[in-house]
């Protein structure tokens, strides 16, 4: 399954298309170290001032920071406003 | 800042997975924000008091409880205004006061000219219906401007306009008409206005006829505006100042009584507000005791911070009341009186001058006190009058230099 999609990302990154329209895999912005932008997520797996997870298609999106809080949240993307120090996507359980 | 228009609440949610909620939240769009959490199991944030339902049914499906803090916005504080009718009403009532109060007239502001007092236009706009508390709007400039042009000749234009509550009046006065009479390049003499014995004499153009120290009558010429030069005769505006010593005689009579006041003791004061025109008095009796009484007026007018006038003011009337008592006067006394009225009616009649010595003398008659004054006086006495050198008015006065010299009119060579 995972090989598929990482085939599918291939061919739509050579055609220039976006992949995440069609793969669903999240797509984390951060501007400076103040906001954190993560589009198609799945839920907040767990909220901390200092951590928050996010699940996503790839899994657990971690972003670290300090005075992390969620500015606005909709069905497609969680943004988040603090001072952010670190971004990992790593394994997690989506909630 | 848009959130705050609208009714929120701040709530507390408690459960094993809080977060769960926040999911369920953004899958049905309920909005929320200043999320801040108390430990793993406790959350708080604002919704929404419109989404306050469906929060309930999302909080039930994740297995959290939800409890309200508090609540706020703009429509929950305006809510309670619900039942305060009255007060809604009075603050849309002072709202629109406030709103129609700029089309109307409150003050009236006249800019200020050198050559119009500004009270009297103020006072002449007001006739003419520029007023506390007319309808700004509704003034017709140009019937205005055209009565004013005819209540004050002076003006050569007006004109009136809104600012707010305040009537702007600004004007323009017509240039100064050119002095009636002779123009000052005519050619004149200078002639004695009365009797005398001359002290100085300044001449500033002419050629003087007399000296310090000589006596002149009344239209007696002292500068000459003819000069005769060797070769021709120049004639010019004579000028001059001169002082000379002038006496007067005055005979005056007295009654050998006169009334004097001898007050009551009974006085009244009258308050009265006076608001435009109309006057209401608000304390003490309108009635007054007739004439024998002396009237003191105190007028205080309300004014504004920055000199705004408003058109109410209060007046202080004050009648104190007497009676004439007929007293009969000493010589001394009848001097006492005279003498100034004496001096007075001297004062008046000089032109330019004052009062060096004064000689009173006081008999008494059968019909009360005559008065015989005599005043001594050093005055200005110089009149210029006008010269015509063609006409018979050449030779007025002791225009004898021209006559010596058999004045050729082709000689004349007129100097302006």
């Amino acid at each position: 399954m995972r090989s598929l999609r990482r085939r599918v990302q291939e061919i739509l990154n050579a055609a220039d298309f976006p992949a995440e329209i069609f793969t669903g895999v999240p797509v984390v912005e951060v501007h400076g170290d103040t906001e954190a932008l993560v589009i198609g997520h799945r839920g907040i797996v767990s909220y901390a001032p200092d951590r928050v997870v996010i699940a996503s298609a790839l899994g657990p999106v971690t972003v670290s920071g300090t005075a992390l809080t969620v500015y606005r949240m909709n069905r497609e993307r969680i943004l988040l406003h603090g001072r952010v120090t670190a971004v990992t996507v790593g394994e997690g359980e989506p909630c | 800042m848009l959130r705050s228009f609208r009714a929120w609440m701040e709530i507390e949610i408690t459960g094993a997975n809080p977060e769960r909620c926040l999911n369920r939240f953004a899958r049905k769009d309920l909005a929320f924000w200043r999320l801040q959490t108390d430990g793993p199991f406790r959350l708080t944030c604002r919704v929404y008091a419109s989404d306050w339902p469906a929060v309930q049914r999302e909080l039930n499906a994740a297995l959290c409880v939800g409890k309200i803090l508090r609540r706020g916005g703009l429509a929950q504080t305006l809510s309670g205004l619900r039942h305060r009718k009255v007060l809604v009403v009075g603050l849309i009532l002072a709202w629109g006061m406030a709103f129609a109060a700029q089309y109307f007239v409150w003050f009236i502001l006249v800019l200020p000219s050198d050559q119009i007092p500004a009270e009297r236009i103020r006072k002449a706009v007001a006739e003419e219906g520029v007023r506390f508390g007319v309808w700004g709007q509704g003034l017709d400039t140009q019937w205005l401007k055209n009565r004013m042009l005819n209540r004050i000749p002076e003006l050569r234009w007006l004109g009136v306009h809104t600012e707010g509550g305040i009537a702007v009046v600004d004007y323009s006065v017509r240039d100064e008409p050119p002095a009636e009479g002779q123009p000052l390049t005519d050619p004149a003499n200078v002639v004695a206005t009365r009797d005398g014995v001359v002290l100085s004499l300044t001449v500033h153009n002419g050629l003087a006829a007399v000296e310090p120290g000589q006596a002149v009558t009344a239209g007696q010429l002292l500068v000459s505006g003819m000069i005769d030069c060797p070769t021709h005769t120049q004639i010019t505006r004579a000028s001059a100042d001169v002082e000379a010593l002038t006496w007067r005689h005055l005979r005056l009579r007295m009654p050998p009584s006169a009334a004097k006041k001898v007050y009551t003791g009974r006085t009244e004061t009258v308050k009265t507000v006076i608001f435009q025109n109309q006057r209401r008095n608000i304390s003490g009796n309108s009635s007054i005791f007739g004439m024998t009484c002396d009237k003191m007026i105190e007028t205080w007018d309300l004014t504004l911070p920055g000199g705004w006038s408003l058109p109410l003011s209060i007046e202080t009337v004050t009648l104190r009341e007497y009676r004439l008592k007929p007293v009969f006067q000493a010589e001394s006394e009848a001097e006492a009186a005279i003498g100034p009225t004496a001096d007075a009616l001297v004062c008046a009649d000089l032109t330019a001058g004052s009062v060096t010595s004064r000689t009173l003398k006081i008999t008494r008659t059968d019909s009360g006190f005559e008065a015989a004054a005599d005043f001594a006086c050093r005055e200005i006495i110089s009149r210029t009058d006008p010269l015509n050198p063609f006409g018979e008015e050449a030779s007025h006065g002791e225009n004898h230099q021209r006559r010596a010299h058999g004045a050729n009119h082709q000689r004349i060579r007129l100097l302006r």
